[in-house]
This record gives C-alpha cells, structure tokens and sequence, in this order.
C-alpha cells in the first residue's frame, strides 16, 4: 500500500516536471515579421517584451521602445533567469555587464547598439558612473584630480581586462594600477553591492587577481573585484590611503553614505540628478553603451 | 541529468558558505525566540497582574502597560525587513556613521519582532487558566505572584509550547528578510551563489531543501519536548487525606 503511495507520488512528480519543461520557449517576432536577433536599431524591438533592473535609468529608457511590453526587476541576476526561462525577450544591460553574461553563457548574445545612433538616447550623466561622495565632501577635488589622469582609451584597456578576468581568462598586471602606500594617512571606506558583474562581484572561493577582501562582519573569505574595485583601490593609494570595501545593498548604499558609515560609493552608479540633490558626484570614471541581452 | 549534476556542483562548490549561512540563521532564530519568550512572558505578567492599592505604583503600572501596548502594536504591525532597514540605519544615522555588529543587529531585529507575537501568546496562555484555579490559590491564602509562577505559568509554558515552536519556524524562514542589512545569513549566501553560478533555480532549490530540514527538524524536536511534559496518559494518584504526613504518590501505569 505504502509503496504505492510512493509510486504515485513519484509520478505525479514527473508529471510536473513534463509540464514544466512544456512551457518551451517560443521565438519572439514582431508586428512586422523579423526576429529578435536581426533587430539594427531600437525601432526593432517595437512590441516585445523588454525587461530592465527596476530604479535605474535601463527602466527609463525602456519606454524609448515603441509599444514596449516592459517589465522591471529588483535585482540584475533576476533579468537573466528571466531572460532563460522564457519570460522576456531580451533585457537592457550595458555593454561590459553582456560582454561579460555572453561570454559566461553561449545560449546569449546581445545587439550592439551604440547610444544617441542605433540604441537609446542617452546623456553621460545617464550612462556615465561616477563615485558618489557626501555632500561637500573634500575628497572630490582630489579624486577628480585624479580621475583626469586616466585617459578613455585607459578605462577601456580595464575594462576588457576585467571582463576577461571574470569570465575565467588570465590577468597578470592591470592597466590602470599605483603601488599601495607603506604608511596610509587614513582609510577609505569604500561601498559597493559586490554583485553587479564586471563592475563589481564577490569571489567566494578564493581571490581572483587583484581582489581586495571584504570588510565587515562574517564576511571573512569574501573578496571583491571588478572594474569598481580596481578603480578605488587606484584612488585609494593616489590619496595615500588604505581602502576597505563593504558589501552593501544597493538601496541601502545611499544611507550608508549620508549616515557617515563609509566614505565613497563606487557601485557602477550613474550620476542622475535624483541622486546627485542627495550626495555629491566626481566626473565619470567610464561611460557605456546600452545593449539589449537575448537568446540566441 | 545536467540539471541535477548543477545541484550537486553546487552544493560540493559552496558547501563551506552554505554551511555557515545555516548556522548563522539558526544562530539568529534561536536567540530571537528564546530571547522574544522572555519579552513575551515578562509583558504577560505584567500585563494581566492586577493594580496595585498604592496610587504611585498604579500610575506606574499603568505606563507600563501603555508602553508594550505601543510596543507590541508597532512591531506587529510593520514587516521586520522593514524594521531591520529603520533600525539599522536610524542607528547609523544617530550615532554619527557606526554601524551595529551585523549578526548581534539581525538577533536584536528577530527578538524585538518576536517579542511582540510572543506578547499576545503569552496573555493568551495567561487568560485561558481556568479562573478558579487563581481563586483556589488565593482561598489557600497564595499571592499574585506566587499564584503566577507555581501555579499559572508552569501550565501556560506547555499550552503555548505549539505557538511557539510555530514562532520559532517562523523565525528560522524570516531571517531570510535580514539580507536587506547584509547579514550573512542562508538567503544571503544564496544570493552570492546564484550570482557567481548563474543557475538561479538550481541554487534556490538547494537553499530550500536546507530550509525545509532545518524548520522539519525543529518541529520535530519541539513536539517530543511537548510529549516529555505532558508526561504519561495514565497515572493513579494515591495517598493519605486524613495523615498529613503521608506521601503523596504518583503511580504511572508502566510501573503498575
């Protein structure tokens, strides 16, 4: 008897599952007939379903697409379950967040648009991340001193190295690197979420190149890396400091600024106006282009 | 077969992260409970003991009594993700950029919260003692307090023993919520992995069979602790009512 309960049960189980894997993917198109993966320009994409991280500026330009069925998300990791299991067709990511997904997943690829000509009209202080200081703060003078030395051609350079480096390839020396003072004159404490890939990820099993361990409570054996990281860490020692980075949720990121909890955010965090009546920006450490991530 | 080939990477890769994620939100579940049964039961007492004769302690007892009312309101009323958020930051602004210890903030949360459920079940177990069981003690000349604690209290520990194992499996699935503050909780941990691994579903499912064998073992545990109270069904009492002196014994039917 009992065994039979079993038996039932398994199958009503697998029977489950068969209805899962039922609900299959089916290929978006538009009005018009082209598939997804030949859209050019955003004009393309008029009537899909787009999805972007809800709170920042891709949930904005999602309305520059015609007829858009949009959908926004709490967190980045959610678009990409949502862009496999068949959810969406496609999210907006910026150009190093899909470089760095495609090369992690081959199911993907992204449509290379480039802003203010194929893709989404967008100013620098939309696109562009800067580090977000306290209002006031005297540390922007010098940052931004500091910020000017490194040229676009730089930021790119670390850009495509902290790409590879976290989709698994090798890095030896970074492009934009100073050595660390022996005698730091202070410490800077640097937030950021940690998981917003290339900009900034935790290593949880073992430190990858150049990754600085996480400061904070229960957080031993948790690094951080990523283009964020690398940039502070450069900012940090040209100030002569040492630099701690917390680990903060980015809602929370802004509190933790304002109450005085850390120094800088360095979060992959564009400087908008909403933000910029609440805390204090540097000029823009890398300015990218808006993509739209899809299945292949 | 892959997808369970990923469940099992993931549990053999992060197994170590895994772990402690579990042993900080037991860590945390555990305190908050017990430390939310004693607000719990400290607010019940003082809030079915009977007013005192004296005007001053009245008064007292009075504000007292407005306070948890004001407590238990407040903190049952607004979601803990939401208190974890007002606490730890209102700390931080107020003190001037420190921060509180993460996993003594996440116990503080839990306890506060559940204090205020325990409140309710605690006046609860207190009001449902049959009435003539405190006018019995008091013809035998016991007091309040007296009544309370030999009388009262040892038979509302085991009547709200159920709401409170139900409390303390509550408590264990909501410190997934403390996240939000970054304590480094199961949720918290989950949060990473998926991240790095990119396999959402196949990291949820193994966090959630971790959280169902952790709450499936603490009701477990928490119902042979309500069986070892409730004792034998079937005992004889016998003795002398006429020879004060005599023992008083309890015959189980097993020995018989």
């Amino acid at each position: 008897m009992r065994r039979r309960n079993i038996l039932a049960l398994l199958m009503a189980a697998a029977l489950c599952l068969g209805l899962l894997a039922g609900c299959g993917s089916t290929e978006a198109s538009d009005s018009t007939g082209t598939t997804i993966t030949e859209a050019a320009t955003i004009a393309d994409l008029r009537g899909m379903k787009i999805a972007a991280q809800a709170g920042t500026f891709h949930a904005d330009a999602l309305n520059q697409i015609e007829n858009v069925q949009d959908s926004t998300y709490p967190e980045f990791a959610d678009l990409l379950t949502a862009l496999k299991s068949g959810a969406i067709d496609g999210y907006i990511a910026e150009e190093p967040t899909a470089f760095s997904v495609c090369q992690s997943d081959d199911s993907l690829t992204f449509l290379p648009f480039k802003n203010n000509e194929t893709g989404f009209t967008a100013t620098p202080s939309d696109v562009g991340i800067a580090v977000g200081l306290k209002k006031g703060s005297e540390l922007r003078e010098e940052i931004n001193a500091i910020l000017a030395e490194i040229t676009p051609e730089q930021c790119s350079a670390l850009m495509e190295q902290i790409v590879t480096l976290c989709s698994g390839g090798e890095v030896t020396e970074f492009v934009v690197s100073a050595e660390e003072p022996e005698n730091p004159t202070g410490t800077l404490r640097v937030g950021m979420e940690c998981a917003y890939e290339p900009y900034n990820w935790t290593d949880i099993s073992g430190a990858s190149f150049g990754a600085v361990p996480i400061s904070g409570e229960g957080k031993s054996g948790l690094y951080a890396n990523g283009y964020d990281v690398q940039i502070a860490k450069y900012i940090a020692a040209r100030l002569g400091m040492k630099l701690e980075i917390y680990s903060i949720e980015w809602d929370s990121l802004l509190p933790a600024l304002e109450s005085g909890a850390i120094d800088a955010i360095a979060a992959g965090m564009s400087p908008t106006a909403e933000r910029a009546e609440q805390i204090d920006f540097t000029d823009t450490y890398y300015e990218s282009n808006l993509v739209v991530i899809i299945r292949k | 077969m892959s997808f369970f080939q990923d469940v099992i990477n993931i549990v053999a890769k992060y197994y170590p992260q895994l772990l402690s994620g579990v042993g900080n939100t037991m860590l945390i579940a555990l305190t908050g409970t017990v430390a939310g049964l004693a607000i719990g039961l400290l607010t019940g007492i003082v809030r079915t003991a009977p007013f005192s004769r004296n005007g001053f302690v009245r008064v007292l007892h009075r504000i007292l009594n407005a306070v948890i009312a004001v407590y238990v309101e407040v903190f049952r009323g607004t979601p803990m993700m939401v208190q974890a958020m007002v606490i730890y930051w209102g700390y931080a602004f107020a003190s001037g950029g420190s921060t509180l210890p993460l996993i003594p903030s996440g116990m503080l949360i839990v306890s506060v919260n559940t204090g205020a459920y325990m409140a309710e079940i605690v006046r609860g177990g207190i009001i449902s003692i049959d009435k003539g069981q405190f006018e019995g003690a008091m013809s035998i000349g016991m007091t309040h307090s007296q009544t309370m604690f030999q009388v009262i209290i040892p038979q509302v520990m085991r009547n709200i023993l159920p709401s409170v194992s139900n409390e303390f499996v509550i408590n264990i699935k909501d410190t997934s919520v403390l996240n939000v503050i970054g304590v480094t909780e199961l949720y918290y941990f989950a949060g990473i992995i998926k991240r790095q691994s990119f396999e959402t579903f196949q990291t949820y499912l193994v966090v959630c069979a971790l959280y169902f064998v952790l709450t499936f073992t603490v009701t477990r545990l928490l119902r042979l602790a309500e069986r070892r109270l409730d004792g034998n069904d079937s005992y004889v009492i016998f003795g002398s009512q006429s020879d004060s002196a005599a023992e008083i014994h309890i015959k189980t039917a097993r020995e018989g």
